[in-house]
This record gives structure tokens, sequence and C-alpha cells, in this order.
């Protein structure tokens, strides 16, 4: 296949892109004007800095079991990451009472004044506590469940593992068989309970992720050199929350958003091709040219616009404020990885439309609802497809939701983890091959129902 | 001459019950080689239809295309370097200049660089665009948009050319230039199918004209023996104060001596006659003595859109 056919596409598609009205309006301003939209609205309700959220706590946590508890009578234990807490008090009194003292002792580490994070209010019951969740009296409630203790010792983590070759809870389960086969998830043994139109529940529910997820990796008990058994817990951990703002932490929805605008503008262009009073598109079908080279070119055109349009949505994120705890170029190229998802929008649309008002009007609406439910503006309920089969980078399979479709779902996870977080790559991987798997799947099946309906098709 | 396109029981079914349309319905014509073949017929008779499926772009629902001993729908590729069409709907880029359409398709074609410009060069100064080739093409008058149209099909020195009513709306002094090219491509070796329904510019243009109607060939010769096919003499076309009764009148004077034919067409009374002038006189006054005047009246010879109405009983614009 020779190349020019395709090259000459491009060309022609670059000029028009060049001279039509519209470059602008989608390529520029519809995205920056959403980033400022969020910018007046969100960029001085920060996150994390001086905010203390009110949070309920019912501890039901039964404390350890007395035969998993005798195997840790007299052994050496360290904690001092939450330094005046030790683990011994969590074995006498159970690793659900030494978890709320944590929270209720917890500083925003980086600041000199060092506010705490949650004002910890404890209940009996969630009963006592549902009155005044529903008085916005508290942001969150969280009810830790009687095995708590038990399963902060069967905590699987993948490092310790890889270091000692043994897991505890397989101790546990070898020294007790009669033991139950305990949850390995922290995650399992805390319900979040909350309002979830409530700012603050939101903002609040964020940061106990982040901090459940510290414990998770932390909290772990190993078989040490010395023959003893011991609970450690890291030294040189501290608890540092990011501090964002609302719009900071929307910016890696909104840039994924605003790459999904961009395939309005090409459809748009595609259609002109099939305007009943100017038929360009029947000229090109009488050519020798295939669909191959009308497509290759076609894609090659997108490519710097995709870039371009990346590019503006990135540089204006940072002139707006938004600065980024992580890998700035890891986030430019995760999000390149929307690219197959939006030519997927291009082919699929235009295969079906041919007007390239409605694909505007389409496209228009669509690409805000898919980024909607990709939950890239606001968290969207859980629609549990699939439960814990998702690798993440705790190595805890997660539940796979109905939005786990969509792979803008995967790519704004991943923006978010590597932007905001400081995530390395290996650990949105998982996400990465999943939003292009996805979106290549997408757009192999478009580009079929295009190049048949548009190419092929007679009749 | 050898036939070049070969046509036969070509046919296109639209609908289904009684929404069928029969849009083709069983042509068959040969398309000899070098010369400009006419399909003459109103609006919906067909015409597009089969260019359509003569090019390639509508499937048959039976009938088979020969195109220089090939089959269309599978030699694709190697015909459509042969074919060049000029169609009905302007097919350019508007945002677009009048030289970058045309290497746009250039390119298409492969057509390498190094005859590219000079092609477009002599394609240019063909249909006078030479002041206009860096212009955007929406900037150009409708006249000089379907010249360029003419051209964009000729970018890839096609052997084949098939224009589907190229004039319709256009200024005099275009119509002109793009009849002057479209006469001039026999010349240069090509074989030129034209759909029109302009009976003028099938007459002047093509070496033969098939008619259609309903998607039907009804007569298929050269314009000449169509013409005489529908009897001699002058036709004279009156335009009367008195619009009702112009059947019954037409009736009458069709039983005069002399008077070969008369009917009504288009709201006109016409009537035919070897030695017209000598007659006007009586037809005048009979026609005043039924209580109407003469607004107006011409005298012309016969005209293919005579014979579409000697055969369809209808005139090619109703």
């Amino acid at each position: 296949m020779s190349l020019r056919p395709a090259i000459g596409i491009a060309h022609r598609m670059g000029l028009q892109l060049l001279r039509s009205k519209w470059t602008i309006p989608y390529l520029v301003l519809f995205p920056l004007f959403f980033i400022g939209l969020y910018w007046v609205g969100f960029s001085t309700s920060p996150v994390g800095e001086s905010q203390t959220f009110l949070l309920g706590v019912v501890n039901q946590d039964a404390g350890l079991s007395k035969d998993v508890k005798s195997l840790f009578q007299n052994e050496t234990i360290i904690n001092s990451s939450f330094t005046q807490y030790h683990t011994s008090e969590a074995l006498e009194k159970g690793f659900g009472y030494e978890f709320v003292n944590i929270l209720a002792n917890l500083t925003y580490s980086n600041l000199t004044d060092a506010p705490h994070i949650f004002e910890v209010i404890r209940y009996e019951n969630e009963s006592a506590a549902d009155s005044k969740l529903f008085n916005r009296d508290l942001d969150l409630l969280i009810v830790l469940e009687p095995q708590f203790s038990n399963t902060s010792l069967s905590i699987l983590n993948r490092y310790w593992h890889n270091t000692y070759g043994v897991f505890l809870h397989e101790m546990i389960q070898a020294s007790f068989p009669e033991a139950p086969d305990l949850p390995t998830d922290i995650n399992s043994v805390i319900r979040v309970i909350g309002d979830e139109s409530y700012l603050n529940f939101k903002m609040a529910k964020s940061l106990i992720s982040i901090i459940v997820r510290e414990y998770q990796d932390l909290t772990t008990a190993f078989k040490g050199p010395g023959g003893s058994i011991s609970l450690q817990m890291n030294e040189e951990y501290e608890v540092s929350i990011p501090k964002y703002s609302l719009f900071a932490l929307s910016i890696p929805g909104l840039i994924a958003f605003g790459i999904i605008v961009q395939p309005s503008l090409i459809s748009m262009l595609f259609c002109m091709e099939f305007r009943p009073t100017n038929r360009t598109f029947d000229r090109i079908r009488l050519t020798p040219s295939s669909a191959r080279s009308y497509i290759l070119g076609s894609i090659l055109i997108q490519i710097p616009v995709m870039i371009g349009q990346t590019l503006i949505l990135f540089l204006a994120s940072l002139i707006l404020g938004f600065n980024p705890k992580g890998d700035l170029l890891l986030g430019f190229c995760i999000a390149l990885t929307l690219f197959p998802f939006s030519l997927f929008l291009v082919y699929i649309s235009t295969a079906f439309l041919s007007n390239e008002d409605v694909v505007g009007n389409v496209l228009g609406f669509g690409a805000p609802f898919i980024a909607f439910m990709s939950g890239a503006f606001i968290e969207v309920p859980k629609v549990i497809l699939f439960s814990e089969v998702f690798p993440t980078s705790s190595g805890y399979p997660r539940d796979f939701l109905l939005w786990d479709l969509l792979p803008i779902t995967h790519t704004v996870n991943a923006l978010r983890q590597v932007l905001l977080y400081d995530f390395e790559v290996q650990l949105v991987f998982p996400d990465i091959l999943m939003s292009l798997f996805l979106s290549l799947t997408l757009l192999l099946l478009s580009l079929y129902c295009f190049s048949y309906l548009r190419f092929k098709r007679r009749s | 001459m050898s036939n070049i396109i070969e046509v036969r029981e070509l046919k296109k079914y639209f609908g289904k019950g009684d929404k069928l349309v029969k849009a083709v319905d069983g042509i068959s014509l040969d398309i000899r080689e070098g010369e400009i073949f006419g399909l003459l017929g109103p609006n919906g008779a067909g015409k597009t239809t089969s260019l359509r499926m003569i090019i390639g772009l509508l499937k048959p629902d039976a009938g088979n295309i020969t195109i220089m001993g090939g089959d269309p729908l599978k030699n694709g590729n190697k015909l459509k370097r042969k074919l060049g069409i000029i169609p009905q709907s302007v097919t350019f880029y508007e945002d677009l200049t009048v030289e970058e359409n045309l290497s746009f398709l250039a390119k298409i074609y492969n057509i390498p660089r190094s005859i590219t410009n000079e092609r477009i060069d002599s394609l240019i100064s063909r249909v006078g665009l030479e002041k206009k080739r860096k212009q955007l093409v929406r900037t150009l008058s409708g006249g000089l948009q379907r010249r360029l149209n003419l051209i964009l099909g000729l970018i890839h020195d096609p052997t084949i050319i098939l224009c589907d009513e190229p004039t319709p709306g256009l200024d005099p002094q275009s119509r002109v230039a793009v009849w002057e090219v479209i006469k001039e491509l026999p010349n240069q070796g090509k074989t030129v199918i034209l759909t029109t329904h302009f009976m003028e510019e099938a007459d002047r243009l093509s070496d033969r004209v098939a008619i259609i109607d309903h998607g039907k060939i009804l007569v298929l010769d050269t314009p000449k023996k169509l013409k005489s096919s529908i009897g001699e003499g002058d036709l004279v076309e009156f335009t009367l104060t008195e619009k009702t009764n112009l059947e019954n009148l037409a009736q009458k004077l069709k039983t005069f001596e002399g008077i070969e034919d008369a009917y009504v067409s288009s709201g006109l009374i016409v009537i035919r006659s070897l030695d017209v002038v000598s007659r006007l006189s009586r037809v005048l006054g009979f026609i005043e003595s039924h209580g109407s005047k003469v607004e107006n009246m011409s005298i012309r010879s016969t005209s293919l859109e005579d014979v579409f109405i000697n055969l369809t009983g209808r005139a090619l614009r109703d």
C-alpha cells in the first residue's frame, strides 16, 4: 500500500482544520472553559490544609481472639509510625482501639501549626450517630467491624511476603488450624457511611481511604530474622495528606474530558464529506484509494491534534495553579492513552451519522456524559459487576464496576493516582492496560463499521 | 469503433410493495470508444442511477456491466484509474484552494509529483481558472466552481469520462466553457457518457443519444436521426391569451391541410408543418375565431425535446 494517498488525506484534513472556524472553540476554548469554571468555583476550596472533618466512629472491634493473642505474648513489638501508640496496646485493647486513636491524633504533618485532620466523636452504635449524620453534625461515620483486629493481623502484604516468604495469616492458620479463614483486606472490616452528595463527606472519605490504604500497607506482622515474631510498622512512615484544592483534585478528570471533546471536531470534519450537496466522499470512493488509506490518513492528522490538545490542557492546568505531586510527563503519557478511545468516538459516530450538526450534538453532549460516568467530575455510585477481580497497586483485587467498561474510567484513575498521589507507573499499569485493551477493542469495532458502511456498502 | 462499455439488462429497484420504484428497469446499451454518448431524460428517469451503477457506486439488482472488458465490481481499483467522474453535485473542498483540491486528488490517485504540477497547470488553463488557482473555492462563483468540478474528474487522465448533469444552474459563459472542454475530450482519445435533461446540451455534444424514461430506454440513435424520425418540417409555438380548451384547439388544427402535427406542450400550442410560414395567416385566423388571441409566437426547427414529447406525450421538464 502506497503511503502517498494517506499522507494526502492527512495533509488535506490538516489544512481544513487550520482553516475551520470550529478548531479553536473545540480544541481550546471549550475544554479551557470547563477548567476555568472549576478554577473559579473550586480553586479556593482547600482539602487537607486546615479543614478538620467531623468523624463519627462506632468501634465494634472484638479484639484479637485468644489463640491469636497468645501467639504474640512476650514478643518484641515495634510500632513507631504513629509515634505515641504502641502495638502492645493494640494487642491488649484491640487494633480497632488503636486505629481510632490514630485517626484522632492525625495531623497535617506538613503544616507548622499541625491542625488535626479529624475531630473524632465516638458512638456506641450506628443508630446513635445516624441523626448527627443526617443533620450534618458529622461529615462521615466509620464502623469498625468485630473482626477488625484479627483482620489487621491477617493482612496480605506483597512486600513482606516477597521478603520473608510467608504471610502471618498463613502462620496463624498453621498454628491454629481450627481458626477461621480471616479476610485479608482491611477494607472489608471498615464501613464508611455518609451522604454521597455532601462535599465534606467526599473529601473526608478520600482521606480515610488514603489512611486505610497506608494502614493496610504498614500494619504487617512477620516472622523476624531473629526467630521471634514481631509486629512492625514502618518507622519512617508519616501521615502526609497532599494539599489539593477541589479544583486540583478535579484536574485529571477535566483533562480526560477535554481530550474526548476533540473527536466532535474531527467527526464534524468527516461529515462534511457526506453532505448531499457536496459529495467529496463519493469522489474519494471513486478513486483507487482504499478504506485503509483513508483511515490511516485520518489517524495521522489526529495524532498532532491529540498531542497538541493534551499539551494545552496540561499547560492551562499548570498556569491556573495546579501543582501535581506526581510525575507530569508520566501523567501526560497516560492522558495520551485516551487516543484510541478518541478515535473510536470519531469512527463509530461517523459510521452511522452523516450530518455534521447531528454528530456535533451527539458527541458534544455525549462527551460530558461519558466523562461523568467515568467519575471524571464527581464520584459515581458503585454498581458492581464482578467482585474483587480487578488488580490494584496494593495487590488486593478490587471490584469491577459497571463504569469500568469505559476505557476513560481507567485512564482517569491512573491519571489521578500518578498526578495527585505520585504513584509509579507499575502501580497504575493494570488501569493503563485495561484502558488500552478496552479502547483498542472498541476502535477495531468502529473501524469495521466505518469501513463497511462508508466504503463497501453499495445498495 | 469497438465497445468500451457494455450494459445488459441492468435493473435497480428501490422500496417494496406499493412503494416499489423501478429506477432502472432493464437497460441495455453499448458505448463505443471515442464517442460522446448522451443519456437524455427528465428528472427521475433513471439516468444518474444508471451512471452510479456503471461507476460502481451502486450495486445493480440484476444485469451485467462490462467496462473495457472487465467487471467494475470485481476489478474496481483497476477500472477506477480509467474512469473520470464529473458528478451532478459538486465534489470539492470549499476550504481548500483550487490548486490544493487538484493536488489532493493527484495524491489520492498516486500520480507522481513530477507530472502533477504540469497536469494541474494544463487543466486550470483549459477552464480559465489561472487567476483563481490560489483562491479558496468557497470564494469562487457557482460557474467557476463547476469548472473546477469538471477538471477534478480529469486530474488522473482517465480513458472514460462520465458527466452527470454537468451544467444545470450555470451562467451561459460557464456553460459554454464546460461544453467546450467536454467536446474536446474525444479528440484526446477519451470516451464520454453524458447524462442530461437539457435537450440542447445532448443535441450539441452527443454523437449518439439514448432517451430514457421511467427506467427504460425509449430510443437510441444519433440526434439527427432521432429528430428526423418524428417527421419533416419546422415548428411554431403559440402562446395564447385564452389558456382553456387548448387540447380541443390543437386537435382541430391537426386536421388543417399541410399541418403535419399539432399538440399542447407546457401550455403552448405547437404545430409542425413543411412550409409553416405560408400557413400562419390561416392558423392565426382560426385561433381568433375561437375567441383567443396570440400573445407570442416563435418558429424553430425540431429538437430532441419534440422527440421525447412524441414518444411520451410529455415535455422533458414536466
